[in-house]
């Protein structure tokens, strides 16, 4: 019976599929092509043309109601060619030199290097680690370090400033304690206070993104290397260090590289929790700001700028990351 | 099948994706109907006057309009003007409209300002003031010379709301200069006058540190005029050098020539709230908007720095949407006892655009012209609670409105005071935005100098305004492309 029936079959299907090979290939085709699509314009448009834009910009200035080239500029007849063809540039380097509004600004988004990778990143290991090894009350942790990660960033500026106010939770806190911090929570977001309210924010709302991909990339080590480690003695210090640390370094390396973009990044919170005034204007806050002029090859130039200084720094450090470690798999 | 299927939703997907990602467009979609369609910015005038306005516009007319009252015009605006947006009138502040001339993003509406206004003997134009009319005109793209791109939307008065009952019950004096207004900050504080349901007692100012720190800049830029004079204001805000040029414009905000009286102003300023925190409830300079609303409408404080939009706001927090007790603007106390009253003309900047892609350009000149009416001004007044149109206000009947709120009558009589903007037209103030302004970046002061009075006194706070201004005036000159 079944000698009989295989060969019918064959002989049946073998036309049928040829048939559909071709049909299916061109589907494919079609297929593979209405993917791509989207993703390739999207590039093109949102990547490249925006950045080449953006490239452009830097090589124009503003004249009668437009932005021209520098070399067609009324105001710049008469300067050197590289003198006008860097306009822009040099515009901005005399602005770093001299003013020392600017050179608070750069100030300011460099501390976000520290506050990114040598605070929020070893904080956010660490409590991954609680997190990961079931400590008590980690469910009620996990809440704590994800709640921050998943409100809006307005929501979470306001929540901060309205409990730090003088009439907020931590004062009604303290007040049922006897304290009146009524002044010194005043103060919080004013003068010099203000750049530690912003750093503090930063820390505790950058935590819970942290901690969520850390612990992710915990929750991948296999068991056995941890039952083995338990079963050798190996103390949760040592292998929290020697075992943690370099089977999630791929995390780590990608939330450093990500907290060395902070520099850059960081524009809302200032401008949310204190309006960008007391030196915590940043780089990205002003690029968004001055974006808001017509004036649009300031910002242009500035982000350039900021792109070639910090490009080179920031893919040198991820190659050296990605040295350490290298053995180390599972 | 299902490959056939999943071949035709993915490709539906796709368009459905890349058709998101493409521009408004609304207005070319709508093209060749008769339909306004008008954005207004959320400025605490509510939006029932633009839906009162623009039902009597479609009555009179036969138009239909549609409105949107929206906190987030500015964001998408110059996307809208650009390539083509929904709206076909926008009103808000902010609008960076010489910019978006010089684009040629906006329509010429020389032809409205010529046109007739029903029940009016003269033109649109002669419906508005030479400064409104002056700072309404730029050279557009590809124009060789100046015409009108903007009707000024809100004239506005800023200052001291007060409250009257409280005033009357105490017998306290509207006090008519600075020295009476600190004699009377004392008086106020010695009569302790305990706040209903509360321990605490009546304080001077209420007002908000932390969101509208600015609101002080109302008496405070009237004071700097007394002081000053409107010619020597008048030349500060263009910006230019002593010599006339661009180049060292900086020197305006010189503490000890063009800016001596704009830092007198500050420091009396200072000397009232920042150097006596008594005058104000406790941690003012730390407290939102809400708290400072919060405290005038509840009587613990016997004035708020506010403008035009206040009795509406006010009224918002208030039990039932009314106030228990009758407010007033007081006529700012002046700087000396011989200075003119003057009022700073507080939004004067905002502007009426129409977009030069609109289809409906016509009507939208027809709608702004109805917006000159005794009628639609009329309404505005009613309907934002005391906020008053651009429009000149003198053949408006409102002694109806007057009769029954105090308030709107407040206004009404500041507007009536020699009024002035700080607007100008030198281009760095537009192509780099906060930067050319009274205070240089758009720093204030007002909120850190009670945190630290001594270290914000008029003396730092001058040299510091225009350290600001030296370091960076390069930048901004460069940045504006202009060189002497």
């Amino acid at each position: 019976m079944t000698t009989y029936v295989e060969p019918i079959i064959a002989k049946e299907e073998t036309p049928k599929k040829k048939k559909g090979k071709k049909v299916s290939h061109w589907k494919t085709n079609l297929f593979v092509f209405l993917m791509l699509l989207y993703p390739v314009a999207q590039f093109l448009i949102m990547w490249f043309g925006v950045n080449i834009n953006s490239i452009f910009l830097t090589f124009k200035t503003y004249e009668s109601g437009e932005l021209v080239w520098v070399f067609q500029s009324t105001a710049l007849q008469g300067k050197g060619f590289f003198e006008t063809l860097f306009y822009n540039y040099s515009t901005l380097i005399n602005s770093i030199i001299n003013s020392e509004t600017t050179q608070s600004m750069f100030k300011a988004s460099l501390v976000y290097f520290i506050i990114s990778c040598l605070i929020t990143l070893p904080i956010s290991m660490l409590f991954s680690y609680f997190v990961f090894k079931k400590i008590l009350a980690n469910g009620f942790f996990k809440v704590i370090f994800f709640l921050p990660s998943i409100l809006p960033l307005f929501i979470l500026t306001m929540v901060y400033s309205l409990s730090l106010g003088p009439n907020g939770l931590v004062g009604g806190f303290l007040g049922w304690f006897g304290v009146d911090a009524t002044e010194w929570l005043s103060n919080i977001f004013i003068g010099d206070n203000a750049k530690w309210a912003v750093w503090i924010f930063c820390i505790w709302a950058g935590i819970g993104y942290d901690v969520i991909l850390l612990t992710a990339g915990m929750s991948r080590i296999p068991r056995d290397i941890l039952e083995s480690c338990k079963m050798d003695g190996v103390s949760p210090v040592k292998e929290f260090f020697k075992i943690i640390i370099p089977l999630t370094w791929p995390t780590i390396t990608t939330l450093f590289i990500f907290g060395m973009m902070s520099v850059f990044n960081v524009t809302f919170q200032p401008f949310f929790l204190v309006s960008g005034q007391y030196d915590t204007m940043t780089i990205g806050l002003h690029i968004y700001q001055a974006s808001t002029g017509s004036g649009l090859q300031e910002p242009a130039t500035l982000g350039l700028f900021c792109s070639i200084i910090g490009a080179p720094i920031i893919v040198a450090t991820r190659w050296g990351m990605n040295k350490c470690f290298k053995d180390v798999g599972f | 099948m299902k490959k056939t299927n999943l071949v035709i939703l993915s490709g539906v997907a796709v368009l459905g994706m890349l058709a998101s990602c493409g521009g408004g467009g609304g207005n070319s979609g709508k093209s060749g109907e008769q339909e306004l369609w008008i954005c207004v910015y959320d400025g605490g005038y509510g939006n029932k006057w633009i839906e009162d306005v623009s039902k009597k516009f479609t009555e009179a007319t036969g138009i239909p309009v549609h409105c949107d009252v929206d906190t987030s015009i500015l964001d998408r605006i110059e996307s809208a003007l650009k390539n083509g947006g929904d709206y076909d009138i926008y009103m808000s502040h902010g609008i960076n409209w010489q910019s978006y001339a010089a684009s040629g993003w906006l329509a010429n509406l020389d032809d409205l300002y010529t046109s007739k206004v029903e029940g009016f003997e003269g033109t649109f134009a002669d419906r508005l003031s030479d400064e409104a009319r002056s700072i309404s005109k730029i050279t557009g793209k590809g124009d060789t010379e100046e015409h009108y791109y903007k009707v000024c939307y809100t004239q506005g008065a800023g200052g001291l709301i007060y409250n009257m009952d409280m005033f009357e019950e105490n017998g306290w004096e509207v006090p008519k200069t600075y020295d009476e207004l600190k004699t009377l900050c004392q008086t106020i504080l010695d009569a302790e006058v305990e706040v209903e349901g509360s321990r605490e007692t009546v304080v001077p100012f209420a007002w908000s540190g932390k969101d509208r720190q600015y609101y002080w800049d109302y008496p405070v830029f009237e004071w700097w005029y007394q002081l000053a004079g409107k010619e020597k204001v008048e030349t500060v805000t263009k910006y230019l050098g002593p010599t006339g040029k661009y180049a060292d414009g900086y020197e305006m905000y010189n503490p000890d020539s063009y800016y001596k009286e704009f830092i007198q102003a500050y420091d009396m300023w200072w000397d009232l709230i920042a150097n006596n925190s008594n005058n104000s409830i406790k941690s003012s300079y730390a407290a939102t908007l809400g708290s400072a609303q919060s405290a005038f409408v509840n009587g613990k404080a016997a004035m708020i720095p506010y403008a035009q939009w206040g009795k509406y706001e006010l009224s918002q927090i208030a039990d039932d949407e009314t106030l228990a007790f009758d407010i007033a603007m007081m006529p700012t106390p002046k700087a000396t006892a011989t200075a003119p009253d003057c009022n700073y003309m507080v939004g004067y900047g905002d502007s009426m655009i129409v977009p030069a892609k609109s289809s409906q350009i016509e009507n939208a000149k027809k709608f702004l012209n109805f917006m000159a009416t005794a009628e639609a001004c009329r309404t505005f007044v009613e309907d934002s609670n005391g906020a008053f149109l651009a429009f000149d206000y003198s053949n408006v009947d409102l002694s109806e409105l007057e009769a029954k709120d105090t308030f709107t009558k407040s206004v009404h009589e500041k507007l009536s005071s020699e009024c002035f903007g700080l607007s100008s037209t030198n281009p760095i103030t537009y192509r780099t935005v906060n930067c050319v302004m009274p205070w240089p970046n758009n720093v204030y002061y007002y909120q850190e100098a009670c945190s630290k009075p001594s270290e914000n006194s008029g003396a730092t706070v001058g040299a510091e305004v225009y350290k600001i201004a030296k370091q960076n005036w390069p930048t901004w000159l460069s940045n504006s492309n202009l060189s002497d």
